[in-house]
Parts: C-alpha cells; sequence; structure tokens
C-alpha cells in the first residue's frame, strides 16, 4: 500500500512537470518610449526635456516603467517624523497593443520649488512650497509617430505644458 | 437691220420724251433750308448726351491716375530695408540674476530637417531649469506669509495629505515616504 502511494506520488509529479514543460512560453515585447516635454509661452516653444525609456509587455500585458528626476527634499512633519518630498520629475507608464497601435498609460508628475533658492529664503518657513503639475492619461499612438498627447494651461501665468510622445518596438 | 431700227424709233423718242420730262425735275422749294435746319437740329441734340459719357470716361481716368500717383508715393515713403550690420555684431546681453539663460547650439542638417512642417513640434529651447523659473503668484505670496510669520508645529497641524485619487484613473505613484527621524537614510 505503502509503495502503492509513492508509484502514485512519483507519477503525479513527473505529470506535474510535463504539464509545466508543455505550456506556452510568455511573449515579451520591448517597446522604447520617448517623451518630449515642451513649455510654450505665447505659442512659442520656450524649453524642453526630453526622456526615453524601455517599457516590455507579457503577453500582451503592459509592465510599468518609471523615471524619477529630481531632489528628494527632507521636511519635517511632527515630532519624530521626517518626509522626503520627491521634487522634479516622475513618470510611469505601461504600454499595450491594439491591432496595428500602441495604448500607452501614463502618469506625469512635474514640480518644483516656488522659490529657487528655497533654502536660504527665510520666507518658507523651512517649509518648501511647491508647484506641481499631475496628470494621468491613456492615448493611441502609431508606431514611431510623435503624437501630442497633452497640453495644459498654466493657471498662474501664459505658459502651456505640452507632452508629446513617441512609441517604437524594439526588435 | 433697217427694219428694225424703224421698229425701234417710236419707243426712242418716247423714252426722250419721258426722260427730258424727268430730267427737268426739280427739288421741292425749301430743300437746302429743311437740311440746314436738320443739321442744327442735330446739332443742338448731342450736347445733351455727349458730356454724360465724356464727364464718365474722364472721372474714371482721372480716378486711375490719382490711384497710380499714390501708390507711387506710398512706395517712396517705405524705407528700403536696412543691409545686414555685419560688422555691428554684439554679444547677447547678459541674463538679468536669477533669470536662466538660454542656450541655443548651432543650427544642423537635422535641426533644419525637424523643422518640417510634419514634424509639429520642433526642438524647442532648453533652459537650465524645468519648468522655468516664474514671479511668485499672489496666493503664493500669500502662503509664504503664512508660513513665515507661523511656528512649524501650527503648520503641520494645519496641514493635511492629498485627497484620494480619482476612481476613474489609476493613483499616481505616492509622492511623500515617511521616514522616522531614528530610522531615517538619504538615498542620495
Amino acid at each position: 500500500m505503502k509503495k502503492l502511494l509513492q508509484l502514485v506520488l512519483v507519477l503525479a509529479l513527473v505529470g506535474a512537470m510535463q504539464a509545466q514543460d508543455s505550456r506556452p512560453k510568455p511573449v515579451v515585447k520591448v517597446y522604447r518610449v520617448n517623451f518630449n516635454i515642451y513649455e510654450l509661452e505665447d505659442g512659442k516653444k520656450t524649453n524642453e526635456r526630453n526622456y526615453s525609456l524601455p517599457v516590455n509587455s507579457m503577453d500582451g500585458i503592459g509592465r510599468s516603467g518609471s523615471i524619477r528626476v529630481g531632489t528628494r527634499v527632507p521636511i519635517s512633519s511632527g515630532k519624530d517624523q521626517i518626509l522626503y518630498l520627491d521634487v522634479g520629475m516622475n513618470m510611469e507608464c505601461e504600454i499595450s497593443e491594439q491591432s496595428d497601435k500602441f495604448i500607452l498609460t501614463s502618469s506625469l508628475e512635474i514640480s518644483s520649488f516656488v522659490l529657487p533658492d528655497q533654502n536660504a529664503d527665510s520666507r518658507t518657513g523651512g517649509n518648501p512650497v511647491i508647484r506641481q503639475v499631475k496628470q494621468h492619461f491613456t492615448a493611441l499612438l502609431s508606431p514611431g509617430k510623435p503624437t501630442l498627447v497633452t497640453s495644459i494651461d498654466d493657471t498662474a501665468s501664459k505658459k502651456r505644458l505640452q507632452v508629446e510622445a513617441t512609441v517604437t518596438r524594439v526588435e | 437691220m433697217a427694219e428694225h431700227d424703224k421698229h425701234d424709233q417710236p419707243l426712242e423718242e418716247m423714252l426722250d420724251s419721258m426722260l427730258s420730262n424727268y430730267s427737268d425735275e426739280q427739288p421741292r422749294p425749301g430743300l437746302e433750308t429743311r437740311v440746314l435746319a436738320t443739321l442744327r437740329a442735330e446739332a443742338s441734340q448731342k450736347p445733351e448726351h455727349a458730356p454724360f459719357w465724356r464727364w464718365l470716361w474722364s472721372s474714371a481716368a482721372t480716378l486711375a491716375l490719382v490711384a497710380i500717383a499714390l501708390a507711387v508715393y506710398i512706395g517712396r515713403l517705405q524705407p528700403p530695408p536696412a543691409p545686414p550690420a555685419v560688422g555691428a555684431m554684439k554679444p547677447p546681453p547678459e541674463a538679468a540674476p536669477g533669470v536662466p539663460r538660454i542656450h541655443r547650439r548651432p543650427r544642423t542638417a537635422g535641426d533644419r530637417e525637424s523643422e518640417k512642417p510634419e514634424r509639429s513640434l520642433a526642438m524647442a529651447a532648453r533652459q537650465e531649469v524645468f519648468p522655468a523659473p516664474v514671479p511668485l503668484t499672489d496666493q503664493e505670496r500669500l502662503l509664504l506669509r503664512y508660513l513665515a510669520n507661523t511656528a512649524a508645529e501650527e503648520v503641520v497641524a494645519q496641514s493635511h495629505s492629498d485627497g484620494p485619487a480619482p476612481e476613474d484613473g489609476r493613483p499616481l505613484p505616492p509622492q511623500v515616504q515617511e521616514f522616522k527621524i531614528t530610522e531615517a537614510v538619504s538615498t542620495r
């Protein structure tokens, strides 16, 4: 009886291993995403930054890629606690395919100090004041074609922020 | 031949007599007076129509001449384009303190390619800071005044975290990470 049980267990293990081997390997696709972020004033481009990152998808499901550029600012939030603020540019994105186009889903956050020299300026009282733009968007893009995905007017000036994205598949 | 002449003689006589009467016919008296009167009447009627067309044409010609003269005059008034001052090139003025300078690199063939209409977003100027600094708004001035005149504990007590992310979109990654002071580790 004991030997029979052992035999059944061995057969079950062998069957499971065979089933594992027979599973199709996951299809991984790699894409390159380029973001061009522009500042415009009175319709003219006055400033720009470019970011590029590879992201991938597995079996058609996008996997997130991210970029974080900037400064981590420590600020006191109580008696024994300290917070770290990310000031700069944080971005996350993922790509999936739809027929011959790409679906880009992305979160973008751009922040900056109100006072450039905020540490030396006594007006802050030790607490930095931050300007921030956050956006979350989904866009359908043609392969390799730069596309304007968002355009945001500043509420306190004549400036406009535009984000252009280009997605190419890496073979 | 002689018989033939005999037959034609009465006819010829009759024709001669009729023609002699016709040639003696005189115009009715007063023909010259009537012709002259008709001419005078026509001459007196012509001046009524002639001035209208004459004035129309002369007015149009005058207007055209005035228009040409004005065009020439205005064309002379505009100064000719100044020649390029090759030797008078000056370096760009220094930017004011606190204002980032715009760095422009020389144009290349790639830049000219990118300026084609198909490329809607051509290369823009790249400043040192992104986003470029902008003056304080009234709200920011008020906030800074509040921060400068308020104790840190009071600011902490009044502050609160951001609200929840919208349900329709994926929440943004957390911007703030909390560390206890005893465990704080700089990642830079």
